[in-house]
């Protein structure tokens, strides 16, 4: 498919405005992935928890605290495609500064990708990568990181034609619910006193 | 409270002592050189908790008062419940704990957790990303990585997150085993994804449009 050119859409960090867009597509995503019942995210939580750009102010500074950032795709006001919406918001890429300590660098971390289903095929998702890329650079970091299920070959290929490479050698580790309850208080046999 | 160790969030002062056991991990790992971490960039880079005033005391021992890893601990210490410890550098990528000796030992900081917040989208949710976990080989089987992990899951529980997580070599056995044992699950069906390097600053440039800034 021919890529769409870049100038018909419109890359930006996410305002407060935008959270109905992110919530809509955080749904949207998780239906995709058999996994809708699985949200717990309310536009209030993602209010108190994501990190927004001001409004209106004509620069992109970010002056909340919270834990991750959003970049949203929108359409241009005359989009080139019939049927397309003018301004829509067609994709997102949620991200969060990670660290390399050997460099001492900041990075980015992918965490969630999503072009809406209309909007596939025209190489949005690779401008939301690309912009991540720059993203590390402006912040001079080192990496841009993120994850993928190991079966999802299409995906995979995708993502080597990027220039990614797989970190094979690596399993990651996770501790939740009951089971980071039981360490934080204390409660497994590795914690009491003998290890 | 003599006899047990103490864990705490770096200040400013503790630069010196966390590079110092970035490269002892680094050599570790057989990786010394890939250090370039310098004391400055650490400092540029972390997020640290308020400095403590330290008042040197006028009677004798100045020689042990500004050793790289011996700096004494502030005063009053107690871990993250106490205002003392939050880390105020709003500015800095990272957080570290620093593990102690008891005082009768002489207080050195011998292990430490470095991490950085990251998020669940699903949940809205923060969570805490442990980057490194270290604790000098003199004093292992001590259980400070374990007190260390423990002080990172009440700090996830503490910022009403959701989960901790690191990564691990697959042919690192016995960390598996600890990690196991604590209740971590494996996440086997995930492989991480990494452009860095030329393969990062090719693929920023391909893009026409500017991310707005």
């Amino acid at each position: 498919m021919a890529e769409e050119a870049a100038s018909q859409v419109g890359i930006s960090y996410a305002t407060a405005d935008d959270i109905p867009h992110i919530l809509a597509m955080i749904r949207e995503l998780a239906s995709y992935e058999k996994c809708e019942h699985k949200v717990e995210a309310t536009e209030a939580s993602l209010k108190a928890t994501l990190t927004f750009a001001q409004t209106s102010s004509g620069h992109t500074q970010h002056t909340n605290p919270g834990y991750a950032k959003t970049l949203i795709l929108r359409l241009a006001s005359t989009p080139q495609h019939l049927n397309d919406e003018p301004n829509a918001v067609a994709g997102m890429a949620m991200f969060f500064n990670n660290y390399s300590t050997w460099r001492s660098k900041p990075g980015v971390y992918l965490e969630d990708l999503y072009v809406r289903e209309s909007y596939r095929g025209r190489g949005y998702g690779k401008m939301l990568i690309q912009a991540l890329a720059q993203e590390v650079l402006r912040i001079e970091g080192g990496r841009l990181e993120w994850s993928c299920l190991r079966w999802n070959e299409s995906s995979l290929a995708f993502y080597d034609g990027l220039g990614a490479k797989q970190m094979l050698d690596w399993v990651g580790l996770r501790l939740e619910g009951r089971a980071l309850e039981d360490v934080a208080g204390g409660r497994k046999k590795a914690l009491n006193g003998d290890a | 409270m003599s006899d047990r160790p103490k864990i705490h969030f770096a200040t400013r002062e503790d630069v010196p002592a966390i590079l110092g056991l970035i490269k002892e991990l680094a050599a570790y790992e057989n990786a010394a050189d890939s250090v370039q971490a310098t004391e400055a960039s650490l400092s540029l880079t972390l997020s640290f908790a308020p400095s403590k005033h330290r008042h040197s005391h006028s009677h004798g021992s100045s020689s042990d008062t500004n050793h790289a890893h011996n700096t004494k601990p502030p005063p009053d210490a107690p871990f993250s419940s106490s205002p003392h410890g939050q880390p105020t550098q709003a500015s800095g990528y990272a957080k570290t704990l620093l593990l102690r000796l008891p005082e009768d030992e002489g207080a050195d900081v011998v292990g430490m957790a470095l991490y950085f917040h990251n998020y669940s989208t699903w949940r809205a949710k923060p969570g805490i990303y442990l980057e490194d976990l270290f604790v000098q080989p003199k004093y292992r089987k001590r259980g400070y990585g374990t007190l260390l992990i423990q002080e990172l899951a009440k700090e996830v529980l503490r910022i009403d997150g959701g989960r901790l997580e690191w990564s691990c070599l697959k042919w690192n056995e016995p960390s598996l085993a600890f990690y196991r044992k604590l209740g971590a699950e494996e996440m086997t069906e995930w492989v991480g994804l990494r452009v860095d390097g030329d393969a990062l600053k090719k693929l920023a440039e391909g893009k026409v449009e500017a991310v707005n800034s």
